[in-house]
């Protein structure tokens, strides 16, 4: 009984404790001069997956010593496996932000762009997040 | 059995991982024209980095100057993305530039 209380507190933190995090913003010229201004946002994001961390996770509730033993070795072998800096979870995709410039090129019919923000954000919870690129703009009208 | 399984899925788990750094887009004065009928360029410029060991960053430099011979004239947007690849004890910066050049 009391393992399984664990066990759902465990996992009503690992819930609860989603969170947003700001990696890095960038705000662009706005120019208010030419028109009026509609503005736009555009999002791509992309299934952020921490395998060590959840593995240790994994090793952390694991009942048997052995057990525990076995999955902290796999995940050494994920952490050296993945080396190198990393801004929120790694992704298995790296083209996911690709289309970004071209939506928004088409986003405005008028073809007057001002006032671009861009942001790379995650919301995490636990070892799984989504991994956002956000662009925020105005058409001039 | 196990443990064949557990190996295959540490081997499929630890496959090409990436992370997205930094991805921004910049306009500039630009006009309707401008945006209608420029030419988008991609370049991408990477370092191989084994064990953290690194010197320079030039392959950023590099990227810069194929932009500025690529779009003569200027630009009028440009995206930036900044993004690594993991891999085993290594990994590899890349530095992907999408831009619309002015039409000349």
């Amino acid at each position: 009984m009391p393992i399984k209380l664990q066990s759902i507190l465990g996992l009503s933190f690992l819930l609860l404790g989603g969170c947003s995090q700001l990696h890095h913003v960038h705000i662009g010229d706005i120019d208010q001069s030419q028109g009026r201004l509609t503005p736009f946002t555009i999002e791509v994001n992309e299934l952020g997956f921490d395998a060590a961390k959840a593995v240790e996770i994994g090793a952390g509730v694991a009942k048997s010593a052995s057990t525990s033993e076995d999955l902290e070795f796999v995940a050494l072998i994920l952490a050296i496996s993945n080396f190198g800096p990393k801004t929120g979870n790694p992704v298995y995709n790296d083209a996911y932000a690709d289309q970004v410039l071209s939506e928004v090129i088409k986003v405005c019919p008028s073809k007057k762009i001002t006032g671009l923000t861009s942001v790379r954000e995650a919301t995490n919870v636990g070892p799984v997040s989504g991994e956002v690129v956000r662009i925020k703009g105005y058409c001039i009208n | 059995m196990k443990k064949l399984f557990s190996l295959l899925m540490v081997v499929m788990l630890s496959a090409c991982t990436s992370s997205i750094h930094m991805s921004q887009v910049d306009v500039g004065t630009n006009s309707q024209q401008e945006l209608a009928s420029g030419k988008v360029i991609n370049i991408e410029q990477s370092q191989k980095i084994f064990l953290g060991f690194v010197y320079d960053s030039n392959y950023v430099d590099q990227a810069y100057k194929q932009l500025l011979l690529q779009c003569p004239n200027g630009t009028s947007m440009i995206n930036v993305e900044y993004l690594t690849n993991h891999g085993f004890l290594s990994w590899t910066d890349k530095i992907r530039i999408k831009a619309l050049c002015k039409p000349g």
